[in-house]
């Protein structure tokens, strides 16, 4: 009913929507915002081909389970160093955290 | 006829891009949905002339063009949005929007994983660190850096060679009324022969928990020797 391009298109312009916001946000908690993005867009394209191209095959469906699992640790850890790194210098701009800079 | 609703939707698009990067934050959050509006009354308007498409839509196919409509829309909202807060509200719209596609396509469960992790535990986790890195109180810098006509073009570009890829490939499949895998299946796979990645799955949960609290734990003042009341 619902033809799998159409889907695998919705998946493409949110991944490259996410990689635009990785490339030109300047907040860190934004730039991970965009990073969700690009994993949510990852997670349709995964279920979209499990569904359509293999629906007695479980692969995808686990794996896209798996991915949700990676994105929510990673978004909490990535949180707390993005906290670590306010409390210490006061910014949350990736510009402004350039210690090792030469 | 086809020029003209091409020309009438790419105006539709500059000037919800001239209101997105606008500064005032209530014409931000209208402008997605003022071209999913422009877009949708259009095709209302022109429907005269599709008429073999419309009558060959079937209704999952309607709902699901809404809800990437409103997806697409979030995801806007998050790149081009000039307020923090409003961008991680649109980033839960997108993220309830892609479970109501996990559902169309009849991967339920996924839905509800979706609906539960992402909408009720990564949406909170974000606003608190906007909360945590004082986002609103911080002086109103552009969002986006000296680079972003750069990551416009990267993005376009990959968009372009992802759309022109599914384009090409001769993949017209529909949903057949196959039986679909239930909770029931998954739960028993992964418990069987996704045993080990489940098990792993959950270390990689403690590990991301034990760090987050060490990361983000406070400085510890020096120890006092017991029985000792600290003197404030």
């Amino acid at each position: 009913m619902i033809p799998l391009q159409h889907v695998l298109v919705l998946s493409a312009l949110l991944f490259s929507l996410g990689v635009y916001g990785v490339l030109a946000r300047r907040n860190a908690v934004l730039i991970l915002m965009s990073v969700e993005l690009m994993l949510n867009a990852v997670n349709i394209n995964f279920i979209a081909f499990a569904v359509y191209l293999a629906p007695d095959q479980l692969v995808g469906l686990v794996f896209a389970i798996f991915v949700i699992v990676v994105a929510a640790a990673e978004a909490g850890l990535a949180l707390a160093i993005i906290v670590r790194i306010y409390r210490n210098e006061h910014t949350a701009n990736v510009d402004e955290v350039d210690l090792l800079k030469w | 006829m086809e020029v003209l609703f091409g020309v009438i939707a790419a105006l539709a698009f500059l000037a919800a891009l001239r209101l997105v990067f606008a500064t005032n934050a209530v014409q931000t959050t209208i402008a997605p949905t003022l071209v999913l509006l422009v877009l949708g009354l259009l095709f209302i308007i022109l429907s005269h002339e599709f008429t073999d498409v419309i009558s060959a839509l079937h209704a999952p196919q309607v709902v699901f063009y809404m809800v990437g409509g409103l997806a697409l829309a979030g995801g806007m909202g998050v790149v081009f949005s000039n307020d923090l807060v409003h961008a991680a509200l649109f980033l839960i719209m997108t993220l309830l929007m892609t479970a109501g596609v996990f559902v169309l396509v009849s991967a339920e469960f996924l839905g509800l994983v979706q609906i539960l992790l992402y909408g009720g535990a990564v949406s909170i986790l974000i606003i608190f660190a906007l909360m945590l890195t004082r986002a609103r109180e911080s002086p109103s810098l552009r969002l986006n850096g000296p680079q972003w006509p750069f990551a416009l073009v990267t993005g376009a570009g990959l968009g372009a060679v992802l759309i022109l890829m599914v384009a090409r490939v001769d993949l017209w499949k529909d949903l057949t009324d196959t039986t679909y895998k239930t909770i029931t299946d998954i739960g028993n796979a992964l418990f069987d022969t996704y045993a080990l990645p489940f098990e792993v799955a959950s270390l990689v949960l403690i590990v991301a928990l034990v760090g987050a609290i060490v990361i983000a734990r406070a400085e510890e003042g020096p120890e006092l020797p017991a029985g000792q009341v600290e003197q404030r």
